[in-house]
């Protein structure tokens, strides 16, 4: 199992994106990448990873996910939606601990670019994803 | 993290005019603007509480023209128009006029090119503490719009005519007054529509994802009080006693579902309603027994229907059946309340394009995430279907 966050991760999560009818279903309209950035790394991350935010740019079209960017540190990286979050608190989405909409709701996901005018329309869609995520997994 | 947010104020079984008086010079407040709609405008009460609340040095401005179901176009009409500086909104009527007037503060506090589309609890809108405080004074007995986040607004997406759920904390009314006997004129048909709209409410909070210990008692008084003093409304609109139980259960349903979410009937029920034109409180009211079967696939939710059951036969001493979607169909048979689209009206049997296509756009609505067990779209479209025909054995 690749670690998280890791550009191996994030590779994963694409395939199993794709593998994902209930993603496809849901996310029909959505042609925007999304920037997950995660921040307050702990001890052993922050060795590998020694500055900055590390994040992935998912590329999504239409249900499919057209290929990943990975970055060290993705601070000042651009993207239409940007979503960040700290270490623990992805870990707790993706696992399935904090549902993801409660998370954007108390304000452990943090949505820094995008249209939550839009986001509101697929909402079905994050639950989707956070599935593909948690088929890739975490250690 | 939980929260519970609520109105600061609730006055309970109130004089709404005197009340409302009483705080206009309480908080010091100078300058209102006074939302409604032209059927509350012309009635009695309505001029009584202008009367109770007049003063000299009050200003009064009245916008009395909001239209049923009203739209974002409808808000930013009548923000030209309106546009002021207020301490007070004040909002008496049902759930589109609370709806509007939330959604005109909005406007009226972030300016004009603010895009309510993008309402959502996701992030602070910097409101809160702002003025025009929101008071809102119900006149209807299930939307719990004076104690809830929510907005229900339409717009128009691709063409199609669509259901906007949109909601924020920091629109939750600061002051609510409930005073039953403004709801005793009400039709007998919107009393049974609006108070499905509250047992709806709290069904769906029961079971919604962010339900919690704070949320469930709310929730299950309000069902509570729906199967008991429901049917006793059916029988006597002028009972005021049982009005007063339902207008706070309204209340209390719209306190539970801000903090715990709603569901998948609601999600559904937004574009059947937007798109056959089907008063709200009715069609989520007709397709709650559906989502509740289909939501028995939970163990969790399964236990809170259950443990509402064994309150209500025990402590009500109401006599139910074999599960809590039957016990819902039975008080709809109780009161005279259709269980089936086609029931409502045979106009109402949409062909199955027409069910793929609602399917499809309930998969896209906010409310959906907070469903128990999240639905796939061939669930919706069985939901639905059942929903159609009136037959719950459809569901799986």
């Amino acid at each position: 199992m690749p670690r998280f966050p890791s550009r191996e991760w994030a590779d994963e999560l694409c395939k199993a994106i794709n593998e994902s009818e209930g993603y496809r279903r849901s996310a029909k309209g959505w042609v925007w990448p999304i920037l997950f950035k995660v921040t307050d790394l702990p001890d052993e991350l922050r060795k590998i990873y020694a500055r900055g935010s590390p994040g992935m740019k998912v590329e999504l079209d239409n249900g499919v996910c057209k290929g990943v960017e990975w970055y060290d540190d993705a601070e000042g990286v651009d993207s239409p939606y940007i979503i960040s979050a700290k270490y623990s608190d992805w870990l707790d989405v993706i696992n399935g601990k904090v549902h993801p909409v409660s998370a954007f709701v108390r304000r452990r996901l943090k949505l820094e670019k995008g249209s939550f005018a839009t986001i509101m329309r697929y909402s079905m869609a994050a639950v989707e994803l956070v599935k593909c995520a948690q088929k890739v997994g975490i250690e | 993290m939980t929260e519970l947010s609520l109105p600061r104020r609730i006055l309970i079984d109130e004089d709404a005019g005197s009340a409302l008086g009483t705080l206009l010079e309480y908080y010091n407040i100078n300058s209102i603007l006074l939302v409604t709609d032209k059927v509350i405008a012309n009635k009695d009460f309505f001029k009584e509480i202008l009367s109770l609340i007049d003063r000299e040095d009050l200003k009064i401005r009245i916008f009395s023209n909001v239209n049923p179901e009203p739209s974002i176009s409808d808000v930013i009409e009548v923000y030209q128009d309106y546009r002021d500086s207020y301490d007070a909104i004040i909002a008496v009527g049902g759930g589109s006029v609370i709806d509007f007037s939330k959604s005109l503060s909005i406007l009226i506090k972030k300016g004009g090119e603010f895009d309510l589309r993008g309402v959502a609890p996701f992030q602070s809108l910097g409101i809160e503490f702002t003025k025009p405080l929101l008071i809102a004074i119900p006149t209807t007995c299930g939307t719990g719009s004076d104690a809830s986040y929510g907005i229900v607004l339409t717009d128009t997406l691709d063409n199609i005519l669509v259901k906007l759920a949109l909601g924020n904390y920091e629109l939750v009314p600061h002051i609510t007054i409930l005073d039953a006997k403004l709801a005793l004129e009400l039709p007998i048909n919107l009393k049974i529509g609006t108070a499905l709209d509250a047992l709806s409410h709290a069904v769906e909070s029961l079971v919604a994802i962010d339900s919690n210990e704070f949320t469930r008692p709310y929730s299950e008084h309000t069902i509570r009080y729906i199967f008991k003093y429901l049917p006793r409304i059916v029988d006597n609109p002028q009972d005021l006693e049982s009005l007063k139980k339902i207008m706070y259960a309204a209340t209390m349903a719209g306190i539970a579902f801000t903090n715990a979410g709603l569901g998948l009937a609601h999600a559904i029920a937004h574009q059947l309603g937007a798109g056959l034109h089907i008063h709200h409180g009715t069609i989520v009211g007709m397709t709650l027994p559906y989502v509740v079967k289909f939501n028995y696939r939970s163990p969790t939710a399964r236990e809170m229907y259950e443990g509402i059951r064994k309150i209500i036969t025990l402590i009500d001493d109401i006599k139910l059946g074999n599960n809590f979607y039957e016990d819902i169909i039975d008080l709809y048979d109780r009161i005279g309340f259709p269980n089936s689209l086609v029931k409502l009206s045979r106009e109402y049997h949409i062909s199955s394009d027409a069910i793929n296509k609602y399917a499809d756009m309930a998969l896209h609505d906010p409310e959906i995430v907070y469903n128990p067990v999240p639905p796939r779209y061939e669930d919706i479209r069985m939901i639905i279907k059942a929903l159609v025909e009136g037959d719950i054995n459809i569901i799986t």
